[in-house]
């Protein structure tokens, strides 16, 4: 057992800078049990639904598609032949096979997927980003809390747009309106910031109204990220050749790539979208490529927040709006199936190698294991150290927890 | 299939029908005659009559009951640009504020308010307002014709329909959506001026719109979850939040999950019948058809079944399947005099718009345990609505001419820091539109795009409406103490085209125009002024400007970098003003002085 001294000892004869706190707090993360070991999250957002029998759970016989099931490098679990790389690294991936919902249109779905409610027209209930940016709070690098990369993703509903996703339109590049407008320079920017200070003090002393206040403190908070260090991190062309290559010359691969380096530079929240699973026509031949984006830009992911040191602090999470039928419809397709379905989880706070949950030989219905939206949020919240239990007030003034009645699935957590 | 370009028409960038002027005792031009307008029903004598003579006594009284003190008036300047931003959803023209401020008449105010209410901006202003609060931001499927939609909306608040003559009409309608063509997507339809091209009665297209009733859109938009529909109406048009029984009982209220399914029940009973086949990219047309029963069309959705074979009941039992239709009967209960909630949820509504927040918040929430701030006065308000017919333009003249709507902003000597008793005016953020269309007016951007040499005025119109309608979209129910932005808001007003294109010194520009006309530079920063802030700078003010100029002009300065060439996606905004040499330092100062008055809260702000 260490004692408060040896660590201080410890610390000052390896010289190296950390406080006492820090390592206390690194011992405390690597302890056994502890739930709350990630710091940040990247959600890879699966528009449209995907099939979970033509990727993570795939089945014999009349129900299954042209592609083969390959072995992992996890014994007896076998996925798709389109993610072989991601099939090398199951070892650190939680498979849920048994995911089950009731939601199958698109939208309710995706509210379902990113908030853990169903929609219901008397609350805007905050997504899971949104308490992510709430409690965990702004990084020191100037950076936002929460990104979305490529698509609108959901708002922070009641927690109001400041806990919103920060969007960037083309993913790998730099946000829009980040650099000046035409003809604007540093100093000219500067010159400008004092007549702009100047009129807004004297609008907020002859009001005196907070929201005056409020808007400055955006403004300054915008200022920040313009001239942030960090800014950089969302230019992925910075990166290596090689590092690129891995993930793949997709946008969602370097939205992945993106999503490591935001997170490396203290962003809490990034979601990344790969489109296009809503396959209710020619579902074979579009899953096939769409792993074909999927496999390289994920694994690359993976990987590359190992090399980072980031894997143990980042949880990684793959799911969409729901599965996709047995049945093989008319057109070659599968329509929405929410009754099962599948979700990954990957990296900090969760246990790799595991699959949990099995659906029945058809991939119809879940027949061990069911976890619910709710509970795969909760999982998620837990290994981030938020409590799903939580209340907030809604504007109606109904207290909302961070999940409808979540449980996290314990059998998953590290 | 019929091209639906007429109505989409010549887009104009002024946006809200280019207020020429409509200054107090300027014409206003006749509008079109719409198709299908609503005829005001003949005037009935008011049986009661509380204007805004006893919503001012009421609210002095309770002012005095909890000690405090009203902020002064608000000055002319203010009250000009506030009604315009309330009622017209767009700042002054800089001609109006002059006249309005040199005008003498003791009566300008109320006068201002008439021609505000007389122009073609207010109808497009209101259209947009329940276009947003009825259909939303998103696009709500391959049925939905948004153009038509926004068409219904605007001529009934051209005709000035009464409110629950439209509301009735939206409830039950039936027919056909759409007259078809190529699918616009939401931007798209926001972006385009209906007023630029209606057809004349008569007219081919116009026969053809004669057919179709843009009013079973707002239904249709639920055909995903038609379960919604009647939380949704309930909410918007009742301010009763009945679909918190939607899932279960409710815990404060009286309603039962019951209740709301027979309630739900009756907005079920219809049919929509497909007219086209599914196309891609084209509006499918339907014909929404009115039906006895809800029951067998959603006997497969286990989320609407319980609901469609609910009996259609009102929500105090009334039964809503007797009669001739129900849908009609639920509309006419809805609507009535004697519902208890109609005409309060409206007016509860509209004071929230004008006085920045609603006797019960939010505007939509009108329960007894959500504490309203004095109930016994909006029901009062309510029942002279009812008494004027339900007449929109009579509840805003009433309440633009009350001493609360003309305080100023500033706080009093005794304040009430949350300003729940309206002692000052509460400062609102402008809205999507009421911002962009503020920002095009102060700026003249149209005027500048088509010296520029820009044909191609809808895309811009286009690019403009994607990037504010969406990027300062907010909740409009919401009453939030705190300004709650985002920095992607922040970012482009600080950064973007818009502001920065708008505050250059080229062709065409408020600058340009400001900076050619004689005059010294103090004449230059008052004209300035008030083209952005519609007022006169004050003293110290006009010294500072003048001053940062003239030094400005004095001292050499770096070159400034010339503008960046539009990359990928940057769209018509990005060429203006290439071609122009770069500014000298007088003119950039000038440049400097715009662009702060253009992100300045006071600009930002409704106040």
């Amino acid at each position: 057992m260490l004692t408060r001294r040896d660590l201080l000892r410890a610390g000052l004869m390896t010289g190296v800078g950390f406080g006492v706190s820090s390592i206390l707090e690194r011992l405390a993360l690597a302890a056994p049990g502890t739930t709350a070991r990630a710091k940040a999250m990247i959600l890879l957002y699966m528009n449209g639904g995907p099939s979970h029998i033509d990727t993570w759970d795939p089945k014999a016989g009349k129900v299954a598609g042209p592609a083969k099931a390959i072995a992992t490098s996890v014994p007896g679990v076998m996925i798709s032949e389109h993610m072989p790389q991601l099939a090398r690294l199951a070892n650190k991936l939680a498979i849920v096979r048994g995911m089950t919902s009731k939601e199958g249109n698109h939208q309710r779905a995706q509210y379902l997927l990113r908030t853990g409610y169903s929609p219901n027209p008397t609350v805007a209930h905050p997504s899971l980003a949104a308490w992510v940016a709430k409690k965990l709070g702004e990084p020191a690098t100037g950076l936002p809390s929460s990104v979305s990369l490529g698509g609108p993703s959901l708002g922070a509903g009641f927690f109001g747009v400041q806990y919103g996703p920060f969007v960037v339109q083309t993913p790998g590049q730099m946000p829009q309106n980040v650099g000046y407008g035409p003809g604007v320079d540093d100093t000219r920017f500067e010159s400008r910031k004092r007549l702009l200070d100047g009129l807004d003090s004297g609008f907020a002393a002859q009001t005196g109204d907070v929201k005056v206040e409020g808007r400055r403190k955006l403004y300054e908070k915008a200022d920040r990220l313009m001239h942030a260090s960090a800014l950089k991190a969302f230019d992925a062309s910075e990166e290596p050749e090689a590092v690129r290559a891995a993930y793949g010359d997709t946008p969602f691969g370097r939205g992945c790539l993106t999503a490591a380096r935001l997170v490396a530079s203290g962003v809490r929240f990034v979601e990344v979208t790969l489109d296009g699973w809503d396959t209710h026509n020619d579902v074979f031949g579009r899953t096939k490529k769409l792993m074909g984006t999927l496999d390289p830009a994920m694994s690359g992911l993976l990987e590359d927040l190992q090399r980072r040191g980031l894997a143990d602090s980042t949880l990684v999470v793959w799911m969409g709006d729901f599965g996709r039928t047995p049945n093989i419809n008319g057109n070659d397709g599968r329509d929405h199936f929410p009754n099962a379905w599948s979700a990954v989880l990957a990296g900090g706070g969760i246990k790799g190698g595991v699959v949990h949950g099995e659906t029945d030989a058809q991939g119809a219905k879940v027949v061990k294991d069911p976890v619910t939206v709710p509970n795969l949020l909760a999982t998620v919240a837990t290994t981030l150290g938020l409590d799903p239990a939580e209340m907030a007030q809604s504007p109606a003034g109904r207290p909302i927890s961070l999940t409808d009645g979540g449980a996290p699935v314990r059998s998953i957590l590290a | 299939m019929r091209s639906r370009s007429f109505l989409l028409g010549v887009l104009s960038v002024a946006g809200a029908g280019v207020l020429a002027a409509c200054g107090p005792g300027a014409a206003v031009a006749p509008r079109p005659v719409a198709p299908a307008p609503v005829a005001p029903r003949a005037a009935a004598k008011p049986a009661v009559s509380f204007g805004t003579d006893g919503i001012d006594a009421a609210l002095r009284q309770a002012w005095q009951a909890a000690s405090l003190a009203p902020a002064p008036r608000a000055d002319d300047s203010t009250f000009l640009r506030r009604a315009y931003v309330d009622i017209a959803g767009t700042i002054p023209p800089h001609e109006v504020v002059t006249a309005f401020l040199a005008s003498t008449d003791p009566d300008k105010r109320k006068k201002l308010v008439e021609s505000l209410l007389a122009s073609p901006d207010y109808s497009e202003h209101w259209m947009n307002y329940w276009d947003d609060v009825l259909m939303g931001r998103e696009v709500k499927g391959p049925v939905v014709d948004r153009v038509a939609f926004r068409y219904w909306l605007r001529a009934r608040f051209e005709a000035n329909a009464p409110w629950d003559r439209m509301v009735r009409d939206l409830v039950s309608a039936t027919g056909q959506n759409s007259i078809g063509g190529a699918r616009v997507k939401v931007p798209q339809a926001m972006a385009v001026p209906l007023g630029s091209d209606v057809p004349k009665q008569g007219d081919e297209d116009a026969s053809d719109l004669d057919k179709i009733n843009g009013a079973v859109n707002w239904t249709l938009r639920f055909e995903g979850a038609p379960q919604d529909l009647a939380g949704n109406a309930s909410r918007v048009f009742l301010g009763v939040q009945i679909q918190c029984a939607q899932c279960h009982d409710h815990k404060t209220e009286k309603w039962e999950q019951d209740d709301f399914r027979r309630f739900a029940s009756a907005f079920l009973h219809h049919r929509v019948d497909p007219l086209d086949r599914k196309e891609k990219g084209v509006v499918r047309r339907v014909e929404l058809v009115d039906l006895a029963k809800g029951g067998n069309r959603f006997a497969k959705n286990a989320d609407v079944a319980p609901i469609a074979q609910a009996k259609a009941t009102a929500l105090d039992g009334t039964d809503l399947e007797k009669g001739d239709g129900t849908r009609k009967a639920l509309a006419t209960w809805m609507t009535a005099r004697d519902n208890p909630w109609f005409a309060k949820a409206f007016v509860n509504r509209m004071w929230g718009h004008f006085l920045g927040r609603g006797f019960y918040n939010p505007v939509d929430d009108i329960r007894a345990v959500n504490t309203p701030t004095m109930p016994e006065l909006l029901d009062k308000i309510a029942a002279d609505f009812v008494a004027h017919d339900y007449d929109i333009k009579h509840l805003v003249r009433t309440i633009c001419a009350t001493e609360a709507y003309q305080l100023a902003a500033s706080a009093s000597a005794k304040p009430d820091p949350e300003n729940t008793y309206w002692t000052r005016f509460h400062l609102v953020p402008l809205g999507p539109e009421e911002l962009l269309n503020a920002l095009l007016r102060a700026t003249d951007l149209e005027t500048s795009a088509k010296k520029a040499g820009i044909q191609n005025m809808d895309a811009l119109r286009l690019q403009l409406v994607r990037q504010y309608a969406f990027l300062f979209d907010t909740d409009e129910t919401d009453d939030v103490p705190d300004y709650s932005g985002t920095v992607t808001q922040a970012l482009s007003l600080l950064n973007g085209q818009l502001v920065g294109q708008g505050a250059r010194a080229i062709p065409g520009s408020t600058l340009d125009d400001v900076l050619a006309k004689p005059g010294d530079d103090a004449s230059k920063i008052d004209a300035l002024v008030m083209r952005v802030l519609s007022r006169k700078p004050t003293e110290a003010e006009r010294a500072k400007w003048v001053s940062y100029v003239q030094i400005a002009d004095k001292t050499p300065r770096a070159t400034i970098p010339p503008p960046k060439k539009g990359g990928p996606g940057a769209g018509p905004l990005a060429r203006l003003g290439n071609k122009v040499p770069p500014v000298d330092a007088r003119r950039a100062a000038y440049e400097d002085v715009l662009w702060a008055l253009l992100n300045s809260s006071e600009f930002v702000f409704n106040h």
